[in-house]
């Protein structure tokens, strides 16, 4: 990452604010999906955001202990590993968010007495964990086969000290930000006739820390859906390149 | 392209055309005579499924009904059968059934039962009470049997076997009560996906004019071997377990080897395997490709 600082408006720039690395405020990081790389579980994909890369892997449905099992759905179990260093009260938040979004989309009741594990390994850590996480567990879950209602995506916001929202922060503006903000959305498919995927009604999952006002979380909310939608396309774009690969 | 059970290998190389010549030779050839898929069949999760204006379709397997319109669960293809409409994943673990001839490897000798890998989503067991002990003779299994269970199959063995049961957890229960399966030597081992390996009359293919037997097993991993000689029948009339086989020729290991090569360029075309497809992609080679050194 070169050393640029943070460009104030000046003459020709305009109302781009730079950010290390060149990035204007409201530009993801370049973004990767590989899916299918482990042989030994039902599904997993490994998806990278910039610098932060996260690998998912999907168990299930499968049996599982008679005390965990619940009788008329399936369970989903999440497990979130950090890079280095034992899982801790935030890994368990993680999980605990993760584990909500994919009940929000999974058909449970198709599996009675079942589990779905999840286990999410971060291979390296850039800034925007939790949505990379969220990315990475949905990818995995599409490639298990696992019925799904809907795929969804998530984005990551971070409002600086200037109030400017920044979209898909890195480490080092996540810690300088006043307030970070995770914004999971389901991705509604396509019907015939439509151009490119568009997201559902609604957010799926929101975890956010840190200060902020109605009016600045209503905006981060409407930033991170239209963010939300360019994962949406790629995510779409990498799966039909992996369909045709296969075929 | 060594082939597995061979105790000692003479110095011959046999190279087999690269996948990728293969595959566009079989692909001529298969596709002349079976129509091709087309690409708009293809959904993924959330996709309307296009119901081509029929009144009352039936619902299928990765499909849901959502406001009214038929919504894709799974990424796959759909598949229209009469008046069913159903998504079929491409990908997807092999999940037993009731009576599937399935290959697999043992894993662990556990207390009265063998430990055996499918390749789907659990292990498979197959209890000491479910296989033939040597010598055909029936009667209950001792502690000796439950010592020499290693005799009879040991960790590491390829076997052909029979789905006996499933149980409720989903885990999978295996016999090898017939002389036709059993443990297999001599021969080669081709993993390909499951789906492409439907339920079919006959999974234990002889094909003589190739002088190859090809076992295909419903969990996607197939057995090619040179033919067996016909089992000798013993004094009551019952045919015999047949006595170990003596090594390969070349000539049919150079067969082994081109028949291993047709399924893998079938499993790299997706075609579904049945015994017509691997006869034709046996014939499409181009001659002069395989070499022997």
């Amino acid at each position: 990452m070169s050393c640029t600082e943070l460009a104030g408006p000046g003459p020709g720039s305009g109302k781009e604010l730079l950010r290390a690395n060149g990035r204007s405020a409201h530009q993801l990081r370049s973004m990767q999906c590989e899916r299918g790389p482990l042989q030994r579980a039902d599904g997993s994909a490994r998806w990278c955001q910039g610098g932060s890369v996260v690998l998912a892997a999907v168990h299930g449905p499968r049996g599982t202990a008679s005390r965990k099992e619940d009788p008329e759905r399936a369970v989903v179990e999440i497990v979130f590993r950090p890079r280095s260093g034992l899982a801790g009260p935030a890994e368990r938040l993680a999980e605990a968010t993760v584990r909500r979004t994919v009940e929000g989309v999974l058909i449970a009741a198709l599996h009675p007495r079942t589990a779905v594990t999840v286990v999410l390994q971060v291979l390296s850590e850039d800034g925007g964990l939790l949505a990379c996480a969220l990315c990475a567990a949905s990818a995995a879950l599409v490639d298990a086969a696992v019925p799904l209602a809907r795929t969804f995506v998530a984005a990551t916001l971070a409002k600086t000290s200037e109030g400017v929202l920044l979209v898909d922060p890195d480490a080092a503006e996540e810690e300088a930000a006043d307030a970070v903000a995770t914004l999971a959305f389901a991705a509604r498919g396509e019907a015939p006739g439509d151009v490119a995927p568009t997201l559902a009604d609604g957010v799926l999952a929101c975890r956010s820390a840190g200060p902020l006002s109605d009016g600045d979380f209503l905006a981060a909310v409407d930033l991170g859906r239209a963010a939300a939608r360019c994962v949406a396309v790629f995510a779409r774009a990498s799966l039909e390149k992996s369909l045709s690969a296969l075929v | 392209m060594q082939l597995a059970g061979q105790p000692q290998a003479p110095n011959i190389i046999i190279r087999g055309s690269g996948s990728s010549l293969a595959a566009a030779s079989v692909q001529e050839r298969l596709e002349s005579q079976y129509e091709a898929f087309s690409e708009d069949s293809f959904v993924c999760v959330g996709d309307i499924v296009p119901t081509d204006m029929q009144e009352g379709f039936l619902r299928g397997h990765g499909t849901q009904v959502v406001d009214g319109q038929l919504m894709a669960t799974v990424c796959g293809r759909v598949e229209r059968i009469n008046k069913l409409v159903s998504v079929r994943p491409l990908r997807n673990r092999y999940s037993a059934e009731l009576g599937d001839v399935v290959v697999g490897r043992v894993t662990d000798v556990a207390g009265k039962r063998w430990i055996v890998d499918l390749n789907a989503r659990q292990e498979a067991t197959l209890q000491l009470s479910s296989v033939n002990l040597p010598g055909g003779v029936q009667r209950r299994r001792t502690a000796e049997d439950e010592l020499n269970m290693r005799s009879v199959f040991e960790e590491g063995d390829l076997i052909s076997a029979e789905v006996q049961a499933l149980h409720q957890d989903g885990s999978v229960s295996l016999h090898t009560r017939s002389l036709k399966y059993g443990k297999l030597a001599g021969g080669q081992l081709v993993t390909v996906p499951a789906n492409l390996i439907k339920r079919q009359k006959h999974h234990f293919n002889t094909l003589p004019d190739m002088g190859v037997d090809v076992i295909l097993g419903c969990n996607g991993m197939v057995w090619v071997a040179p033919n067996a000689p016909p089992p000798a029948l013993g004094a009551d009339g019952e045919p015999e377990q047949a006595p170990p086989r003596p090594p390969a020729t070349r000539e049919q290991r150079a067969a082994v080897c081109r028949m291993a090569g047709a399924l893998r360029a079938l499993a790299a075309l997706y075609f579904p395997i049945f015994q017509a497809t691997l006869v034709d992609a046996y014939q499409a080679r181009k001659p002069g490709l395989v070499d022997a050194a």
